[in-house]
């Protein structure tokens, strides 16, 4: 009886849940069209708004790992409606949460002691839900530690939830099936791996000892001993999210030091670590009044493979987008364009893909780059509305680009988009090979 | 067996009535050993009754084998089987000290007639996450877990205020899990 272990149940009623809001999102556009009709300048925007409201709606009632995807979609906000952020950002912080007794007994489970015999002080309620858990905060002798602790089932449902919401994005989200086939597999992967806390812990410690020398960025201890399957503990960190942050009026000067923190750091996980934390939503960084940075979640690391880093960088090398040969070269190389296309296509994608490294890499180009320039953020999204809405691109039997540039385009989209929100001037460093 | 026959009688009735014993004390033992958890004691009354089910199946846990062979496939009758009459009695009482707590406390709407009810419900509720429990072959549980979440919510949101949220909740929840 123990040993065996089911695929997931769930299925029929969150299809349910997706054909209904696909309905609506239909039922969307026909008021849409219809105010179009009555009043032509009725703008897409609230069409977008009107969508994500739906969307959001029922992936939140989702919980786990669709509103995981969530959350992924609303890291790409640049190549997103700008409505649909909103939207998915709420996503980021709001799950119904376990009871007390059922923390007790997962805790009984793992250590075979309650809370109060384990902790001086353990928090009745959740101070915190993160998208497949919440986290309690206890406290131990003078030190104060967060305990995060996972939804059962929570693995379980992984599987089932993403084959749902394929083709709900394959419609929405303007994306070719191929290249969300690919998607799908490496979100999944992904998603599989959050749900391994020995993992995450294992990672946590890993990277946050490697990072440790970086200046202005600081990591929790993690407690092993009090950690396990589905529960890890480390220091509490006091700070602000991102919102809370702006709100208290931080100096330019504070706000520069914080986006170097940053950038710092994930230049020394990329460039050096070869494995990133790729998972920069705003819920992760715990802003201090000094300009200090505290780094939390460790679930989502991606590794990056050898050859596909030095394929992929290169191409941000400013020179290179000059040097027509070399960068035709990199596109074979990565899968974007393949010897089996027509001279047209080839074209067509060397034409599209340029001007998005351009575009993308300029933060590269220079010694320092200020992101508070909106500008240029409007400039990705143009681009970004503009990509998805080419017929080529969305019927192309193949997938373009390497899978391993989802989490690694995904990464330094959230760290932009905080950079942005920061407005931070910063030093951009970059390995000597880039210059 | 070291108790001579008379023995035996002086205490049990029958067969039926030890076997009755045993599930009782099952019970007895999980009530005994929470209440000397003094966190407990500051509960509300749905925490409470969470708690209660979560410490009964460890208790249940410890003697699957048994309960198994008792039971196996066969479903609960409407009838209360023999073997669970004393269980039963020791539950409802149980249950009626929590609902009076429970409408101090305010968690319990009072509602005359029906809230003389209240103690069946629970009994409906416990027979069927035993039933679940049996047949539940996740890893350590889980969907059980889930499950008494899931009822507990419901049957506290039904005895308190507004109920129409985890009422649909727990419907999909059941309806997912026939599904199987």
């Amino acid at each position: 009886m123990k040993e065996q272990s089911r695929i997931p149940t769930s299925k029929v009623q969150r299809a349910a849940k997706f054909v209904k809001t696909g309905a609506k999102i239909g039922g969307n556009y026909i008021k849409h069209y219809t105010k179009k009709i009555v009043d032509p300048n009725t703008p897409k925007e609230e069409l977008h708004e009107d969508n994500a409201q739906d969307i959001y709606s029922s992936l939140s009632e989702l919980k786990g790992s669709a509103l995981k995807v969530a959350q992924m979609l609303a890291m790409d906000k640049n190549l997103l409606p700008s409505a649909y952020q909103e939207q998915f950002a709420m996503g980021q912080y709001s799950a119904p949460p376990l009871s007390y007794p059922l923390v007790v007994k997962t805790l009984r489970d793992h250590f075979g002691k309650s809370p109060s015999e384990l902790f001086d002080d353990f928090s009745k309620n959740a101070v915190n839900a993160a998208s497949i858990g919440q986290v309690h905060k206890a406290s131990l002798g003078d030190k104060e530690i967060a305990v995060k602790i996972q939804y059962p089932g929570v693995a379980n449902s992984v599987k089932s939830d993403l084959k749902l919401v394929k083709p709900f994005a394959l419609r929405l989200f303007n994306l070719n099936e191929s290249e969300l086939d690919q998607y799908m597999e490496e979100v999944e992967s992904k998603l599989l791996e959050e749900t391994d806390y020995d993992l995450e812990l294992r990672r946590s410690q890993e990277i946050s000892e490697a990072c440790a020398h970086i200046d202005g960025v600081f990591f929790p201890k993690y407690y092993p001993e009090f950690s396990g399957e589905k529960i890890i503990s480390m220091d509490w960190i006091d700070g602000w999210h991102l919102k809370e942050f702006l709100n208290t009026n931080p100096s330019q000067e504070v706000k520069n030091k914080i986006g170097q923190g940053l950038w710092d750091f994930y230049h020394h996980q990329v460039h050096n670590l070869k494995q990133v934390h790729a998972d920069p939503h705003p819920g992760n960084f715990l802003m201090q009044e000094d300009g200090s940075l505290g780094i939390i979640d460790f679930g989502c690391v991606k590794e990056i493979p050898e050859d596909f880093y030095t394929g992929y960088f290169k191409l941000i090398r400013k020179k290179l987008v000059d040097d027509e040969s070399e960068l035709v070269q990199a596109f074979y190389a990565l899968n974007i364009i393949y010897e089996t296309d027509s001279e047209e296509e080839k074209n067509l994608y060397i034409k599209v893909f340029r001007e998005m490294i351009t575009l993308l890499g300029r933060p590269f180009h220079s010694d320092s780059f200020d992101f508070s320039d909106d500008a240029y953020f409007n400039e990705i999204f143009e681009l970004g509305e503009r990509l998805s809405n080419m017929k080529e691109l969305r019927n192309s039997s193949q997938a373009r680009g390497s899978k391993h540039a989802l989490y690694i385009n995904r990464t330094y989209f959230g760290l932009y988009n905080l950079l942005n929100d920061l407005k931070a001037d910063i030093k951009t460093t970059k390995p000597d090979w880039l210059k | 067996m070291k108790i001579s026959e008379s023995d035996f009688y002086e205490n049990f009735n029958s067969f039926e009535d030890l076997e009755s014993e045993i599930w009782n004390q099952m019970l007895v033992k999980t009530i005994a050993m929470m209440e000397t958890d003094p966190v407990y004691m500051e509960y509300s009354v749905r925490e409470k009754l969470l708690a209660f089910y979560y410490s009964l199946l460890e208790e249940l846990k410890a003697n699957r084998s048994f309960i198994l062979a008792e039971i196996g496939d066969v479903e609960f009758k409407p009838k209360v089987p023999t073997y669970l009459k004393r269980l039963k009695k020791s539950f409802q009482n149980y249950i009626d000290t929590l609902m009076l707590e429970g409408r101090d406390t305010s968690e319990v709407a009072s509602r005359p007639v029906i809230e003389s009810q209240y103690s069946n419900l629970f009994w409906m509720q416990l027979v069927f996450i035993i039933q679940f429990w049996i047949k539940d072959d996740s890893r350590k549980f889980e969907k059980t877990d889930t499950a008494i979440e899931k009822s507990v919510n419901l049957s506290f949101d039904l005895i308190g205020k507004g109920a129409i949220d985890s009422m649909l909740d727990f419907a999909k929840f059941m309806y997912q899990n026939k599904m199987s």
